[in-house]
Formats: C-alpha cells, sequence, structure tokens
C-alpha cells in the first residue's frame, strides 16, 4: 500500500512526494477504512491526510466518487467539511478505491453522549451541528451535476424507492413489517420546500469536534440530492441521540434560527420514520455481507437491531394514524408547523 | 430475526474468526484458546437445530425404559422430587417428536411471507380501519417478541 500510494501521488502531483506514517486510524466506520499519513513534496511541503479506502464488503453501497466530489464542491460553502485532495476511484494504486483528504483536528467518538460532564460542550456541537445542517441545505445545488438530479416532488419517492430496492435485494426473509412500512410511506411521500445537498448520515459520531466546537462534517458516502429534512428526521435517531445534552426540539430551533428550511411536524416524521427504515435495511445488508459474502464477524447479528428499529417506526406510525384520525374529527387540531 | 439462523449465524462466526483471527496469532496459548473456541462454536453450531428432537426423543426414551428397569429390580418409582416431575413431563408430550428448530423456523417464514403480502395490501389504506390496525398490532407483537424475547440483539437505544 505504500509504495502504491507514493507512486499514485507522484502521478498526481507531477513531482516527488514522499508518504510517511502511514498508519491505520480507529474507527468504527464500515465503509471506509481510514488510514492517517504525512505527505512531504519535494518542494519542502508537508500535509498530514487521510486517506479512505473503500470496504471490500459491508453495510453499504457506496461509490468513493459522488462523496469526493462533494467535498471538492464544498470547499468554501461554509460547511464544515475536509478538504478533498486526491481520488483513485479504479484503485490502481494498490488494488482497492481510496480518495485522500487533508487533516483536521477533532475526534468522533460517541461515548461524551452519555456522560453528563460533557452535556455543556455537545449542547454546544450540536448547536453549530444544527447551524451547519442548515448552511448545507441551503447550498446551491446547481454545481452537484456528479450526484443524480432530484425535484421537490420526487425526493422523498425516490429515496423510498431506492431503499426498498436495496431491501428486497438484500433482506434474508420476508420482513413483513418493514414491507408495511414501506407501503405506509410510499402511500403518503411528502414534497419538500427545496431540493438541497442531503448528507445522508448527519448525526454524532459522523463530525469531529475540536476543543469544545465542531471542526469538520464526516462520511459523505449516502450523500444526495433531496429533501433536507431528511436530515433532520435521522440526527436524532435513538443510536445516536444527543438528546440528553440538548432536546431535539431545541436543536429543531437552532436549526430554523441558522435559516433552516422550513417543514411541518407531519413532514418531519415521515422523514423520521423514513430513517429507522432506511436504518433497518443498512442492518439487513451487513448481514447479508457476513451470511452470503464472509464479510467481517462485526456484521453478523446486525439484522438483530431491526426489531428496535421496527418498534420505533411501527410507534410513529401508530401516533400519525392517531393524529390523522384526529384531525377528520370535527373541531379537532391538525399537525403544526414546529417550526 | 430467524435469518441468519442461530446455527448459521454461529458456523459463520467460526469461519471469520478462522479466516481473519486466526493467522494473525503466533503459536501460544492465545491461538490455542481461540483454536477451541472455534471448534467448540462449529460443534454448537451443528447441535442447535438438533436439540429440540434430540430431547423429546432422549427423554421420551428414558421416561419408556427406567420404569421397566425400577420394575426389574423391585424398586418403587420415584413419587415426589426431580425424578417425578421430568416422568410426569415427559408423559405429557405428544407422541411425535416436535419439529426442529429448522422446520419451524420454515413454518414461521412462510407465515410471515403471507403477512408481508398482507401489508403489501393493507399498509396503502385499503380494506377497513380494522384490518389494519389489527395488521398494524400483529406486526408490533412480532417485533416485541423479537426484540424481547428472542435477544439475539446487541442493540441498546441511547438514553
Amino acid at each position: 500500500m505504500h509504495s502504491g500510494l507514493e507512486a499514485f501521488l507522484v502521478a498526481a502531483e507531477g513531482q516527488a512526494v514522499s508518504v510517511a506514517d502511514l498508519a491505520p486510524i480507529s474507527s468504527v466506520g464500515n465503509a471506509r477504512d481510514p488510514w492517517g499519513f504525512t505527505a512531504r513534496w519535494a518542494d519542502g511541503r508537508e500535509a498530514r491526510c487521510v486517506m479512505l479506502v473503500k470496504a471490500e464488503a459491508g453495510q453499504l453501497e457506496t461509490e468513493l466518487g459522488p462523496e469526493f466530489h462533494t467535498l471538492a464542491r464544498l470547499e468554501g460553502s461554509g460547511v464544515p467539511a475536509p478538504p478533498a485532495l486526491w481520488l483513485d476511484e479504479a484503485g490502481d494504486a494498490f488494488g482497492r478505491p481510496f480518495f485522500v483528504t487533508g487533516w483536521v483536528p477533532g475526534t468522533a467518538e460517541t461515548r461524551s453522549l452519555r456522560q453528563p460532564e460533557h452535556h455543556a460542550a455537545n449542547r454546544v456541537i450540536a448547536h453549530e451541528l444544527a447551524a451547519a445542517a442548515a448552511r448545507l441545505h441551503a447550498v446551491d445545488v446547481g454545481p452537484f451535476t456528479h450526484l443524480p438530479a432530484a425535484t421537490a416532488a420526487t425526493a422523498a419517492a425516490n429515496q423510498l424507492a431506492a431503499w426498498r430496492a436495496q431491501f428486497e435485494r438484500h433482506r434474508l426473509e420476508p420482513h413483513p413489517g418493514l414491507v408495511y412500512c414501506f407501503e405506509w410511506l410510499s402511500a403518503r411521500a411528502p414534497v419538500a420546500a427545496r431540493v438541497s445537498v442531503v448528507h445522508g448520515d448527519l448525526r454524532f459520531g459522523n463530525l469531529l469536534a475540536h476543543q469544545g466546537h465542531l471542526t469538520a462534517l464526516l462520511d459523505w458516502e449516502m450523500v444526495h440530492l433531496g429533501d433536507p429534512i431528511e436530515d433532520l428526521g435521522w440526527v436524532y435517531r435513538d443510536v445516536w441521540t444527543p438528546a440528553a445534552a440538548c432536546p431535539y426540539d431545541e436543536f429543531l430551533a437552532a436549526y430554523a434560527d441558522a435559516g433552516g428550511v422550513p417543514y411541518t411536524a407531519e413532514h418531519l416524521r415521515w422523514w423520521r420514520i423514513f430513517g429507522e427504515v432506511k436504518h433497518s435495511v443498512i442492518s439487513l445488508t451487513a448481514t447479508r455481507s457476513f451470511a452470503m459474502d464472509g464479510a467481517s464477524v462485526r456484521h453478523a447479528n446486525r439484522s438483530a437491531t431491526v426489531p428496535g428499529f421496527l418498534q420505533t417506526a411501527l410507534g410513529l406510525i401508530a401516533e400519525a394514524e392517531l393524529d390523522a384520525a384526529g384531525a377528520t374529527r370535527p373541531g379537532a387540531q391538525g399537525a403544526h408547523d414546529p417550526c | 430475526m430467524l435469518n441468519p439462523s442461530v446455527d448459521e449465524l454461529l458456523a459463520g462466526m467460526a469461519d471469520g474468526l478462522a479466516a481473519t483471527v486466526l493467522p494473525a496469532l503466533p503459536p501460544g496459548p492465545a491461538r490455542d484458546e481461540l483454536l477451541a473456541a472455534i471448534a467448540l462454536t462449529r460443534r454448537v453450531a451443528r447441535a442447535v437445530p438438533r436439540l429440540a428432537p434430540f430431547l423429546h426423543a432422549d427423554t421420551a426414551d428414558l421416561a419408556a425404559t427406567l420404569p421397566r428397569l425400577w420394575a426389574a429390580l423391585g424398586l418403587d418409582e420415584p413419587a415426589a422430587g426431580p425424578v417425578a416431575d421430568a416422568l410426569a413431563l415427559a408423559r405429557s408430550l405428544p407422541p411425535e417428536p416436535p419439529p426442529s428448530a429448522t422446520a419451524l423456523a420454515a413454518a414461521d417464514l412462510a407465515l410471515r411471507e403471507a403477512a408481508a403480502d398482507l401489508a403489501t395490501r393493507l399498509a396503502g389504506g385499503a380494506g377497513p380501519p380494522d384490518a389494519g390496525a389489527e395488521l398494524r398490532a400483529l406486526l408490533e407483537r412480532l417485533a416485541a417478541r423479537e426484540a424481547g424475547e428472542l435477544r439475539l440483539s446487541p442493540w441498546v437505544p441511547l438514553r
């Protein structure tokens, strides 16, 4: 890997570049294997870098190009993200595709979410995450031609169809609960207020924080053009919620204060249900990669996370059905706009 | 979740450990321990689907044979205690052995496929509202059983 990477950088830069301190970075991610290294140019420049190597089998089916080109186009946008440097999408350098970004200081660990002594710091970071989301969702999508186009009317339906196709490809059993959720969501797909760049995996754990402040949003492998409220429905899921430090309503208010896209409670709930379904499909994909493709033991029991996600989704659907029944009663109030 | 089944999970874990962890360990106590764990895991994987029929056959055989042996030796059958309880349980078993876990899982999956078909029909709002609510209640019970009783999940909500 070392010599392959060095030869790749020499070819890309057109001058001698050496690679030093190449070492894996500890990560809980599954789609990319991160490595750190220092690049040294012949002219004396030096830069600390992160190389993200595509995992051989796992829970996501994503290519590197969309992620890399998104980072490149976000430079100068005000969205905190690592700078994109080099891409080897074909995997010519050492046999596996990878791209390289600049090093950004910070840690992505999430243990502090459970530790009260870190709540004040995490609250600040949650507010900065809300502002970063609002900034991302306001970015002009015009230059993002490398991502499949979306319209406000079809953004939700397209995402749902894509994840349903993945579900039907990877499930190892019928999963009637998920079938029900897909059908329920399909019958009620919302229209987006605008088409935005959607991170697709926006949450604590996928951000770097340094000295109490957010320094970068990471893990853009699910980025796409779509309904910005999708990110809001994902960011506070139970498995990674920072609610102990910053309640969901407070986060949403911070998003609105930062100029975020408006939405209704019903609209947000649709995307929260979608989030549970999407994570279920990711888990089923991971399980299949273990069961059928011999992937890491880490993926072995991922399908066992699905019942918990499904319980949350069915609970939200029951809540929506109650609201809908209430809304049809004379004098009953409809969904309110939390913004 | 029924798939991958418990035996498939165990066998896959053993294969994964043999393919990735084992080659990284030098000869020594840690490698020996891992080799033993892999062998044990594979043995348990083979045993899991056979456990229910085995227990049925074994218990029924013992319950039928031991009284004849006690009688042959002029001994009374225990009237109370663990052996008496076991005999009572064994005699209450149906004459045929219960289906294997594999056969039961296949039946369960067939029924779940039928439930998925109903979900497709009812989730969009077709059919009477009561039927939709009843299906949703069934799906909630299925999810609760998997999450609470099957207990294969390491997932803990972060509160």
